[in-house]
């Protein structure tokens, strides 16, 4: 059963991030009903097949739904560092005219507005999925909305680091930090680290 | 006799109804629904997976994966901000439809 659902699913036209998921879905209900008729003293393979129904219905009905999930990461960390340069250039370039709370504002609606879709639900998603094996430790893969996350709290500090050498190699030596500066780090981190706790919770119970 | 399609707009309004009741992953989904209709219903995964995938575009439904009893991974629906508003629009909706059908067939 595993081996055919792993064909099938192989088979199918849809993300290639879509397929573990809905792999790993169709072996789980295939498995509850295998050891269900197990339970019931009926035939686990016949009970497995029936509740899988025709695959030729569920490719069609997959194959028209799971496209739409497809957001590439690429296109993210494309915007994320888009949103990081305007974040940069907003908060330099806006210190002196508007209110350190008016630049935090305005800095965190960049990132807000430039967030792939949905972005909220993808990085629940991203969070709660397997970790995946690294060289040292397992992690979270870095999907799109973390992709994303990581180049907008990353970029700002490294436009402002180019910004101040330049300065200072023409002369101007004075730096001057407003807290607004670290808004979008801070919210960035801390929607994150709450969202992987709860992931972590979840996964727990 | 079990019926084995349900028209898509009802198996919306019966998935949004059932993880109002608790969160809970596909398999217990389609079987909560079954004891319920006493046998007249037969969910198929051809229509189930698709359902959710489609309320969990919409941020009806949030997924997240757990572990099951032999440690597979499972992925677990619970309703939404959201869902639960749209769980009671279509509550609503498919309870108007069902009285509008009684009246006019004359039940």
């Amino acid at each position: 059963m595993q081996e055919q659902l792993e064909q099938f699913v192989a088979s199918l036209a849809i993300p290639a991030e879509r397929k573990p998921v809905v792999l790993a879905e169709l072996l789980d209900h295939a498995r509850c009903a295998m050891d269900a008729a197990a339970c019931e003293g009926g035939d686990p393979e016949q009970a497995a097949r029936a509740a899988l129904g025709d695959l030729g219905a569920l490719r069609r009905a997959l194959e028209a739904v799971e496209p739409a999930f497809h957001y590439p990461r690429a296109r993210a960390v494309v915007r994320g560092v888009i949103a990081a340069l305007l974040v940069a250039l907003v908060i330099d370039r806006t210190a002196d005219v508007m209110a350190d709370a008016l630049g935090a504002v305005a800095a965190l609606a960049i990132v807000a507005l430039a967030a792939p879709p949905r972005a909220l639900a993808r990085l629940r998603g991203e969070l709660g999925a397997p970790r995946v094996p690294g060289k040292l430790v397992a992690g979270a893969r870095i999907g799109p909305v973390l992709g994303y996350a990581l180049a907008v709290i990353a970029g700002p500090p490294l436009v402002w680091i180019a910004i101040i050498v330049a300065r200072a190699l023409a002369g101007d030596l004075l730096v001057r930090t407003p807290w607004s500066a670290f808004t979008v780090m801070v919210a960035a981190t801390l929607v994150i680290a709450v969202e992987l706790a709860r992931a972590r919770r979840r996964a727990v119970a | 006799m079990a019926r084995d399609a349900v028209p898509r707009g009802a198996l919306r309004a019966l998935v949004l109804a059932t993880l109002a009741e608790a969160p809970m992953h596909g398999y217990a989904l389609a079987r909560r629904l079954e004891q319920r209709a006493r046998g007249a219903l037969k969910i198929r995964e051809g229509s189930l997976y698709p359902a959710l995938h489609e309320l969990e575009l919409e941020g009806a439904i949030a997924p997240s994966w757990t572990r099951g009893p032999d440690g597979r991974r499972r992925r677990v629906y619970a309703l939404t901000r959201a869902g639960r508003r749209a769980a009671k629009g279509e509550r609503a909706e498919w309870l108007a439809i069902a009285d509008l059908l009684r009246a006019l067939l004359g039940v």
